[in-house]
């Protein structure tokens, strides 16, 4: 008998062979744990409280220098610096105005070519106006003093983000290196790891995290934000309790940070604390008028039921994004667009969701497009979407999961099979249920 | 050349194990589902939605409660309607329930959809308003499952999506052949000999002790390939004779027995067959043994027809075809085990290969027979089943292989390279 077994033997022990020179292979020469130096630094604000009253402070001297100089362009510029600082740490539409306006002035008040390109290619990039960034950095190229090591590898750092968003990962990741050669600092290193995390190398990203935190001593909020930004990757790859621990370290790190609520928040969600979750986001809906918390709000009722609740919270987040759209079109049609797919009307949320792939064709806007395109029964045009997201390097659960469903809309059942499988490759809890509540984290 | 065939035939074997291995297919949330199946006079429709989003858009609490199931019952049928031209069909929502599923709470219901006139079952219009009118990026995957009359199988297909910006759906029948509702019933047939595994392991433990002859109380030696292959013949005719003569009374001349007995016999059956694979019970006795619980396994293939599609039950000529069905993997399966059988039994390893297997379909019908009569945990039983499914498969495969190796040694090119 067992003569007459030889070769099915043989097959199987070969395979066995086979997994254990893998294993042992893999076991020498695996990725190593990634260390991070996650020390709190003993400089810097420490909180979001102190960090909003020294960029307050800082916006409050170049408005008094404004003030005194009215006529010169340079403290336009330092107001216009500031302005746009609060927007991105506070997100009120307010600052962005604030900051559009000093830096308009700086445009008529400076002799051309002079004033600061580099700041209206910043503004160009918040407004999700990728020509009129390009062209801003065009003319920076163009000094006749060259700029500074750190503006360079900014520069060149602007322009891969441009690559990115216009769907170009290789040049994209070109264009970092580049910045790095300039002069290596954590704002390449946390764009580098982003792009990592987009074309789905998350141990990669994680990697470029913890050595980012190892090589130059960090501000109390951006080594928070280092940690924001791997918990989503733990998120992405469907790690909820270890992105968990991640968001609160981020937390503890610069304590009071509204998008890090968030994030805690959509973690509580994910591990069924939900009385939790919604205390958090009612509090950063209230204190900080977030749309997004809103929106979260709104999904957690209407998964829980609750009707009312849910309605009061998407009208209220819908009135925010309608009036933030009307101003700055592309910079917000992206949030807006996700809230009129879920609680809006498809045809709106498809007008948005094309206006935001126009102005930024990569990766998420297209599979935002996507969604857009299924909810209007246009799964034919959505699967080529998803199909040029991944053409560009863009690899996330969410991606193929899109893929599946527009599949099995069109009834090819077995291709929709592999997509969800390759999603669950990336994500094995794509399909659990607490992921449709994961707002934030996704792409 | 041998060498090469050996090969080819463990590439073969390798393959088709790792062919077992099926796909799981997860529900897709939170979008809801509806499968259409065509019967006689009537298209019954399962419905598959979220709780969630049915609680959201409907207003309604989630719950098992009667007054929930009414309220949820009222909002389907003033929410789905199905018209075709003017005729307005009459709606009934036949079962509905809450369940849950991977975490997932669904509404899960099944509606009747009647024209007035039962012969214009043909295009219609499916009208849906729930929860898509309320939730933007809500869609219903309407899919046609069942249609004997024009469709092979029961295979989920695709026919549409429903949206907020779409509610009706146009269904037009796919023209009707005469054959395809016969040809449905063999498919169905064929398709529940291959996952009924205690009919396989009935099979089996009878084809085992086959190619032996009893003496003393203990099988022997090999009786030769001959009379083999004529007593298998005997055999499968014995059980398709027995099985279609009582699903042929159960389904036309409603032959009715408790389906927990049925369940129980056929399971003591192959319990009986497997005892009788290892000592002598019934020595050239197992024709008739197999024509007489064919009998009961007929009255199982009965209670299965009644609980699926009672269009091929009703019918004599899709009766005969889902018999056919039947027969036909039942000769497939023969066909391939019967000559591996002959040909082991021909090597003093045949009573230990033998002996392994009759002991394996004593041990998993002695576990049938203990749930279908007093009932086992479904946490044990789950995973059982799919580990004995697997087992019977590999087993065949295995069977098979060895079968197929030994000939490969014996066959006359072989001995002349030998030579």
């Amino acid at each position: 008998m067992i003569k007459l077994l030889r070769w099915p033997l043989i097959a199987m022990l070969a395979i066995l062979g086979v997994a254990l020179v893998q294993w042992l292979t893999q076991r020498g020469n695996g990725v190593p744990a990634p260390v991070f130096a996650m020390e709190r630094p003993a400089y810097g604000p420490t909180t979001y409280d102190d960090l909003l009253a020294a960029s307050i402070q800082r916006l409050n001297l170049s408005l008094a220098r404004v003030k005194r100089t009215p006529n010169e362009w340079l403290p336009h510029a330092g107001a216009g610096a500031a302005a746009l600082s609060l927007f991105r740490l506070t997100g009120e539409i307010a600052y962005l105005e604030m900051a559009e306006a000093k830096i308009d002035a700086v445009r008529n008040l400076a002799p051309k070519p002079s004033g600061v390109p580099e700041l209206r290619a910043e503004l160009a990039m918040v407004r999700h106006d990728l020509a009129g960034a390009s062209r801003e950095l065009d003319i920076l190229s163009l000094a006749s003093v060259t700029p500074e090591k750190p503006t360079l590898s900014e520069a060149a750092a602007m322009r891969g983000d441009l690559a990115l968003y216009a769907g170009d990962h290789v040049e994209a990741a070109r264009l970092y290196r580049e910045a790095m050669q300039h002069e290596p600092h954590v704002g390449v290193a946390l764009r580098i790891a982003n792009l990592q995390r987009v074309s789905g190398e998350f141990d990669a990203a994680i990697a470029t995290l913890a050595e980012a935190t190892r090589a130059e001593k960090l501000t109390p909020v951006v080594i928070s934000s280092i940690a924001l930004q791997t918990g989503m990757i733990e998120s992405a790859r469907g790690d909820y309790a270890s992105a968990k621990d991640w968001y609160d370290r981020a937390d503890a790190l610069f304590p009071g940070h509204w998008l890090t609520t968030l994030y805690r928040a959509e973690a509580h969600l994910a591990e069924g604390e939900t009385n939790r979750a919604i205390a958090d986001l009612e509090m950063v809906a209230r204190d900080h008028g977030r749309p997004e918390a809103m929106d979260m709000l709104a999904l957690v009722w209407r998964v829980r039921g609750g009707n009312t609740q849910s309605r009061t919270w998407s009208q209220k987040a819908g009135a925010i994004w309608r009036e933030w759209t009307d101003k700055y079109p592309a910079a917000f049609a992206a949030h807006a667009a996700e809230h009129e797919l879920v609680f809006g009307e498809p045809a709106k949320a498809l007008r948005l969701a094309s206006i935001n792939a126009q102005a930024r064709p990569y990766g998420e806007a297209r599979l935002l497009l996507a969604r857009a395109l299924m909810a209007n029964d246009k799964a034919r045009a959505a699967l080529k979407e998803i199909s040029l997201a991944e053409r560009s390097g863009w690899r996330s659960a969410q991606l193929f999961v899109l893929k599946a469903q527009g599949l099995t809309i069109l009834g090819d059942t077995d291709a929709a099979e592999i997509a969800r499988e390759q999603a669950r490759a990336i994500n094995p809890k794509i399909d659990d249920p607490v992921t449709r509540l994961i707002w934030l984290a996704h792409g | 050349m041998a060498r090469t065939r050996l090969i080819l035939i463990v590439m073969a074997w390798l393959l088709a194990a790792t062919a077992l291995t099926g796909t799981a297919r997860a529900h897709q949330a939170p979008n809801s589902e509806a499968y259409l199946d065509f019967q006689t006079d009537r298209v019954t429709m399962e419905v598959m939605i979220p709780a969630a989003e049915y609680a959201y858009a409907s207003g309604h609490r989630v719950a098992g409660d009667n007054a929930s199931r009414a309220q949820a019952r009222r909002y389907l049928t003033d929410s789905i309607s199905v018209s075709s031209g003017s005729d307005a069909w009459r709606t009934r929502v036949e079962s509905l329930e809450f369940v849950t599923r991977d975490g997932t709470p669904d509404l899960i219901a099944t509606l009747s959809m009647m024209p007035q006139d039962p012969s214009k079952l043909s295009d219609f219009t499916l009208r849906w308003r729930a929860v898509i009118g309320t939730v933007p990026d809500h869609f219903v995957l309407v899919m046609l499952r069942r249609d004997p009359a024009s469709k092979l199988g029961d295979e989920p297909v695709v026919i549409g999506t429903l949206r907020g910006g779409r509610d009706a759906l146009v269904i037009n029948r796919g023209s009707a052949r005469s054959w395809m509702p016969f040809a449905n019933a063999v498919s169905l047939g064929a398709g529940h000999i291959l996952s009924g595994i205690d009919h396989l392991a009935f099979l089996l433990a009878l084809l085992l002790p086959l190619p032996l002859i009893a003496r003393g109380g203990l099988w022997r030696e090999g009786r030769g390939a001959r009379p083999t292959i004529r007593s298998a013949a005997i055999l499968i005719s014995g059980f398709t004779l027995g099985h279609s003569a009582t699903l042929i009374a159960a389904s036309l001349g409603g032959l009715t027995l408790p389906e927990a007995l049925v369940e129980t016999m056929i399971a003591v059956s192959v319990l009986i067959a497997a005892i009788h694979a290892i000592r002598p019970i019934f020595p050239r006795r197992e024709a008739l043994f197999a024509t007489l619980f064919g009998l009961v396994h007929g009255l199982g293939f009965a209670g299965f027809l009644s609980s699926t599609d009672l269009s091929v039950a009703r019918n004599i000529v899709t009766l005969l075809g889902f018999n056919i069905g039947i027969e036909l993997v039942q000769i497939a399966i023969a066909l391939a085990i019967v000559p591996a059988l002959v040909t082991i039994a021909a090597t003093p390893a045949y009573h230990r290969l033998r002996a392994a297997l009759a002991l394996f379909c004593c041990v998993v019908a002695a576990v049938w027979v203990a749930d279908r009569y007093v009932g086992l945990d479904e946490s044990f039983v789950a995973p059982f089943e799919v580990v004995v499914e697997t087992s019977m498969m590999l087993v065949f495969f295995t069977v098979l292989f060895a079968g197929l190796v030994l000939f490969a040694r014996r066959s006359p090119a072989a001995k002349l390279r030998t030579a």
